[in-house]
């Protein structure tokens, strides 16, 4: 019964020794150019691997203290899960997690779907690739077309528009 | 200011919908809070979104601006205190817009006040529920529920129904609640009567 508890500490002990090189492995050095992060949809049998639900891209990555990035030129696209894309978000800088995947920043994001019907822009924002899901904590201004709330009808012509005189 | 109460109408009132007769003035291009015609603003402190429900949730100073199809109208502002916006699943058209608590909708001279407002695309209805009341310059209505009728036109309050006109509104030809619109701008030359 000892000799068992014993064996068991010291394998506790030799994981927890173990634990910091292999998270090591993940740890970058120096700038990374061309950051990538994708995310896929679970793999249905007889369906098409690989399906993409979100891309994470930045135009570099640098190391910060406690497993976070700094990723400069963000841009989060999302997929549907029959492929089409179906939102981007863009923000100059942000810190991403690698461990939860959470991207993150005090500055500016602005968000559009891809059928241009909708846009999205605020400052300070949280977003989690676990279930792609969105939080903008200040100044929040959307745009909706009308032709997204069903009011308008498409197939009528537009009325003449003000031309906004050149400066 | 004479009013008339007028009996307890019918619990189903169809009122000619019409704007009011005020212009709205176009947003200088270029400046910083134009509203490009057509898009829905809104503003709001926070906002979440979840992609697995598509579901849009704005709370704090939350503000629309409905910008009116022309140029001669005014817009509808709502102001509420949570506003959810339900997405459709594979894009398209927003499938429900509900504002909850302190409800303030606006339009021209036309207010509305009430704890919930909902909009279904399904029916194209706005339905104002939570002690609804809309004031306008021709009078106040009053009932459990109102619903505007989007796509008709039309204006109607259901339960407990209580309609107050201005007496000099009433025996107008445009003695609807909301009023008659106003005549638009024409280059015909008016026909001159016969002797």
């Amino acid at each position: 019964m000892n000799m068992s508890l014993a064996a068991g500490g010291l394998l506790v002990v030799a994981l927890l020794w173990l634990a910091p090189p292999l998270a090591a492995q993940f740890t970058l050095v120096g700038k990374v150019k061309d950051f990538k992060v994708p995310d896929y949809y679970p793999a249905i049998p007889g369906v098409a691997t690989n399906r993409l639900k979100t891309l994470l891209t930045g135009s570099n990555a640098q190391p910060q203290l406690g497993g976070l990035l700094l990723v400069n030129g963000l841009r989060i696209e999302s997929f549907r899960e029959t492929g089409p894309s179906e939102s981007v978000i863009l923000a100059p800088q942000c810190l991403f997690e690698m461990a939860s995947r959470n991207a993150s920043s005090t500055g500016r994001l602005e968000m559009f779907s891809s059928d241009g019907r909708f846009s999205i822009a605020g400052d300070g924002f949280l977003w989690r690739a676990a279930n792609a899901s969105l939080i903008i904590s200040n100044r929040v201004r959307t745009f909706i077309r009308k032709d997204a709330v069903g009011e308008f009808d498409s197939a009528k012509p537009e009325p003449p528009q003000p031309v906004a005189p050149k400066p | 200011m004479k009013r008339i109460l007028l009996p307890l109408l019918p619990f189903l009132l169809v009122l000619r919908l019409a704007a009011a007769a005020e212009s709205a003035t176009p947003a200088a291009p270029g400046a910083t809070n134009a509203i490009p015609r057509r898009n829905l603003l809104i503003t709001a402190d926070f906002f979440e979104y979840n992609s697995s429900n598509k579901v849009a949730i704005y709370t704090g100073n939350v503000r629309v601006v409905d910008p009116p199809m022309h140029t001669n109208e005014p817009p509808t502002t709502i102001t509420c205190k949570i506003m959810t916006v339900k997405l459709p699943l594979e894009g398209g058209k927003i499938e429900s817009i509900t504002a909850d608590g302190d409800v303030v909708i606006d339009q021209g001279s036309s207010h509305a006040t009430g704890a919930k407002a909902v909009y279904k695309a399904v029916t194209d209805f706005v339905e104002l529920s939570g002690d609804p009341v809309l004031v306008t310059t021709n009078g106040t209505l009053r009932g459990d529920l109102v619903i505007l009728d989007r796509r008709n036109g039309k204006l109607k309050a259901t339960g407990r129904v209580r309609m107050e006109l201005r007496q000099d509104t009433v025996g107008k030809n445009d003695a609807g609640l909301i009023g008659a619109k106003p005549p638009r701008p024409t280059n015909a030359v008016p026909v001159k009567p016969q002797p």
